[in-house]
């Protein structure tokens, strides 16, 4: 029955909120509202009759609609569908006074008939401008009460307001009454009464007709209704004895035929299952050969017979599991050890790794702050790192310059000639090799500078490029002084000459006698600063080629020439000490080596240095083998002597300039320490290489090499100071030693 | 021209050096004429006295340098087969053959080589002529 109420109140809630909504469309229409307030103003019959079509309009598609009415402020009708209402005064109904607030629904009989207002505010701009009222008929209201499904033969539901006298208003017929409309309760205690205070409840009462009811309370709080929904205690309790006699019935029937049941299908299961118990009693024992002898071909047959394999099963497994338990120990120890060893490597890894992550950002930080231009680029060359000394000789920040690619017009580069960068391309992405040389670049500002460049390939494990690392070193200061310092070198040099013919000349001159004959002690005198001259004329010649060289100025000036000849003439030079130290000369030129387009006085030159030192630090009745011969693309030259070599810490310093060993200081006071520093850089530019193998007091071997297509010819404006043509040409023979002097002439070369 | 009694032009400007060679010349048998720069040996030159069979000139001189005066030697129709040495201190072989382009006979470092060397040279240069 609670559940009836609810329904029946739910229905009814939506059926007044319906209302009140159909009421407040009317009246918030904008038009109504501001044709409303203009009327009130200039009241016109034009005004009257776009209300009248707008109201009308409103009520056409609602058939519940009676009607539809709008008052002006005072309560007269003055627009309405209904035209006969047009100019009532409503101003003194309760319902106008109390619409001027806000929508309420009121129960009014009119004639006899029973409707349903819902009356409501005009209000525009925060103004109260007249009352909206619409006429509901009743039929859907009565419909909903008078619906007594679920309440059988007596019950019913009752709606009721309170009158502002406080008195119980009945809003329906009553099933049993249907005069009830709009009268009131006589029942001083009534259900209605808890249903109007706004109790929800059920309570047992008498009713109008003087009859116990069980009634449930109900109450509309926003429309102040009242619903009780009652039913006859009598047919309520009727209902309730039928039931019992009913489930009385079955209950007893039901208990039997589960009990007979039951019965029979414990006794069906119970027996193979005690056998079961039985079966695993035994096996718990030990017993494991106990039969079960299970025919009910249903699940608990199958439970027996793979009990039965159980049985079997563990048998067999009690017999292996003793030695399995032992194998899985074993197992297990083994695991937890190669585990501890896992964890031991872990850790180690983790050593290991944080020391490679701090080592990478030592390097980082090395790379990034060291003074060198330090860039790294993919293998197109387009920049993917770039460090601060990049950045402080370039002029150019790393924003600009990442992504472009390296050393051309985008950045730094583009100052050298185009076969320049081709070359340097095709030895680092094609050849793969390591590239070094010097490079113009230009900065930021424009202005150009000289770096020494190092560029390496970075190859993955297919040998293919994958970065190249390219490191430059501003060299423009470096080079300006080696610049300034050559230029001070071959000033110096050519002054000291003047002085140094003046010395040699009368030194000449006094040693012929042309001033006299000297006494014999004058004589060696003369004779030593005469040789001095000599000695320090060639210094200077050595010095002015070292020079030249560096500037690298001297032209390379390649001309047919034959080997076997210029190595004799040179020997020829040689001869006054060869033959004094009875030096033993072995030449050995290949027959096949013809002319060879070689600079005559730059190979001249390396021959005359090598040979000379050879003479030079070869004692007496030593060997000299010069050998001369042909590989695949170049000519080896080996000269070899039995001299006094030299002392193994010295040996990195052979090619460095004013080196002389230690050991031939005393022996051989006279050389410069230049011979084999020129030597080098000859042999280097003409594009050969040389290298050396010595034993102090057994001796020491030269090699060098010469291209066999020659040497390529480059264009400068110096060639070499001679170093040789100045072999004691006055010696001091058995005369000059106190006797007579005797000059000497020297062979031409 | 006639070499029979040769008698040599030196244009030097560094004195010591200068009076080295006259005096070796002579010792020889040489007559010398010595000159302290370019403008006084053309001046000689032009004067109409006796021709030198030789020159040693030095390359670098102040004034008029040893080239253009090599150059106004080989331009004269009379003087052009006047026998010159170039000699200098201040340079290499570089200059040699632009030197003997212009009709210089030989070119010498003077540090390089001796007196007795340039007298074997002179010596050799007259037995040619």
């Amino acid at each position: 029955m609670e559940t009836t109420a609810q329904s029946r109140t739910n229905h009814l809630e939506t059926y007044f909120d319906r209302a009140i909504e159909r009421l407040e469309l009317v009246t918030s229409r904008n038009q109504l509202r501001t044709t409303l307030l203009s009327y009130e103003q200039e009241p016109t019959a034009e005004k009257v009759a776009t209300m009248t079509s707008i109201i009308k309009a409103a009520k056409e598609p609602i058939l519940e609609l009676e009607q539809i009415c709008v008052t002006d402020t005072n309560g007269i009708v003055v627009a309405s569908t209904n035209e006969d209402c047009c100019g009532r005064d409503v101003h003194n109904k309760d319902f106008f006074l109390q619409a001027q607030e806000e929508s309420h629904l009121f129960f009014v009989e009119e004639d006899g008939v029973r409707k349903l207002f819902a009356v409501g505010p005009f209000i525009l701009d925060g103004q109260w401008i007249g009352v909206g009222i619409t006429v509901v008929n009743m039929n859907e209201l009565n419909r909903i009460v008078a619906d007594t499904t679920g309440l059988g033969e007596t019950g019913e539901v009752l709606i009721a307001q309170k009158s502002p006298e406080g008195e119980i208003v009945f809003l329906t017929s009553q099933r049993f009454e249907s005069e009830a409309f709009l009268q009131t309760e006589i029942q001083s205690i009534s259900p209605m009464h808890f249903a109007l205070g706004g109790q929800e409840t059920t309570l047992h009462s008498i009713d109008y007709r003087g009859k116990d009811v069980l009634a449930t309370t109900q109450y509309l709080e926003g429309y102040q209704i009242g619903l009780v929904t009652k039913i006859d205690i009598s047919e309520i309790r009727s209902s309730i004895y039928v039931l019992y006699g009913f489930m009385s019935l079955f209950s007893l029937l039901f208990i039997f035929i589960f009990f007979v049941a039951s019965r029979y299908f414990a006794l069906l299961i119970t027996r193979p299952l005690s056998q079961l118990e039985k079966a695993a009693k035994e096996m718990s024992k030990g017993n494991l050969n106990y039969p079960i002898n299970i025919k009910t071909r249903d699940e608990i047959d199958s439970l027996g017979h793979s009990f039965s394999q159980m049985a079997k099963a563990l048998k067999k497994s009690f017999e292996t599991v003793e030695e399995k338990v032992k194998e899985q120990t074993k197992q297990l120890e083994d695991q937890k050890k190669a585990l501890m060893n896992v964890l031991d490597d872990v850790e180690e890894e983790k050593k290991v790794s944080e020391k490679r992550v701090q080592d990478l950002e030592k390097f980082r930080l090395a790379v990034e702050n060291v003074s060198e231009h330090i860039v790294i680029t993919d293998k197109d060359g387009m920049v993917l790192f770039m460090n601060k000394g990049a950045e402080n000789i370039t002029g150019f920040f790393k924003d600009e310059i990442l992504g472009t690619k390296a050393g051309t017009k985008q950045n730094w580069g583009g100052q050298m000639p185009k076969e320049f960068y081709q070359t340097l391309w095709k030895q680092i992405k094609e050849e793969k090799k390591f590239f070094s040389g010097e490079i113009r670049n230009k900065r930021k500002d424009g202005s150009e500078y000289e770096a020494s460049v190092n560029i390496a390939s970075i190859l993955n494990e297919k040998e293919e490029v994958q970065f190249l690392v390219g490191v430059e070193r501003d060299i423009t200061k470096a080079k300006e002084i080696d610049r300034m310092k050559s230029e001070f070198v071959s000033v110096a040099s050519h002054q000291l000459r003047t002085p140094l013919s003046t010395i040699r000349w009368y030194g000449e001159m006094l040693l012929a006698g042309d001033a006299g004959k000297l006494k014999p002690e004058q004589n060696e005198f003369v004779h030593e600063m005469y040789d001095s001259s000599l000695r320090m004329i060639k210094l200077v010649n050595s010095l002015l080629n070292v020079s030249r060289i560096e500037s690298g100025r001297i032209q390379i000036n390649p001309q047919p020439t034959e080997l076997k000849q210029l190595i004799n003439g040179v020997l020829e030079a040689l001869q006054k000490p060869i033959q004094e130290k009875q030096l033993i000369i072995i030449p050995s030129i290949h027959p096949q080596i013809g002319l060879l387009m070689i600079d005559p006085l730059l190979v001249r030159e390396v021959f005359a240095n090598l040979l000379t030192n050879a003479v030079k630090y070869t004692p007496e009745k030593g060997e000299i083998r010069i050998f001369v011969s042909q590989k695949r693309e170049e000519i080896l030259v080996q000269v070899s002597d039995t001299g006094y070599g030299i002392p193994k810490a010295q040996q990195n310093r052979v090619f460095k300039r004013f080196f002389r060993g230690d050991n031939i200081m005393t022996k051989e006071p006279d050389g410069t320490g230049l011979g084999l520093y020129i030597t080098k850089a000859i042999v280097e530019s003409s594009g050969g290489k040389i290298w050396f193998k010595t034993k102090e007091n057994e001796g020491t071997t030269f090699w060098f090499t010469i291209p066999k297509k020659g040497m390529e010819k480059k264009e400068g404006d110096r060639t070499l100071a001679s170093t040789e043509l100045i072999e004691e040409k006055i010696t001091k023979t058995e005369e000059s030693k106190g006797k007579k002097n005797k000059i000497v002439k020297k062979k031409t070369i | 021209m006639s070499c029979e009694k040769p008698l040599i032009m030196v244009v030097e400007d560094e004195a010591n050096l200068l009076k080295a060679i006259v005096k070796k010349l002579e010792i020889k048998g040489f007559e010398a004429i010595s000159f302290s720069d370019g403008e006084s040996a053309l001046a000689y030159l032009e004067s109409g006295k006796s021709l030198p069979c030789f020159i040693w000139l030095d390359h670098y001189l102040p004034g008029m340098n040893g080239d253009e005066v090599l150059e106004q030697i080989k331009k004269n129709s009379d003087w052009k087969d006047i026998t010159v040495f170039v000699v200098t201190n201040t340079s290499t072989k570089e200059y040699y053959e632009p030197l003997l382009e212009e009709g210089a006979i030989d070119f010498f470092v003077k540090a390089e080589v001796s007196l007795e060397d340039i007298i074997e040279l002179i010596q050799k240069r007259i037995h040619k002529k």
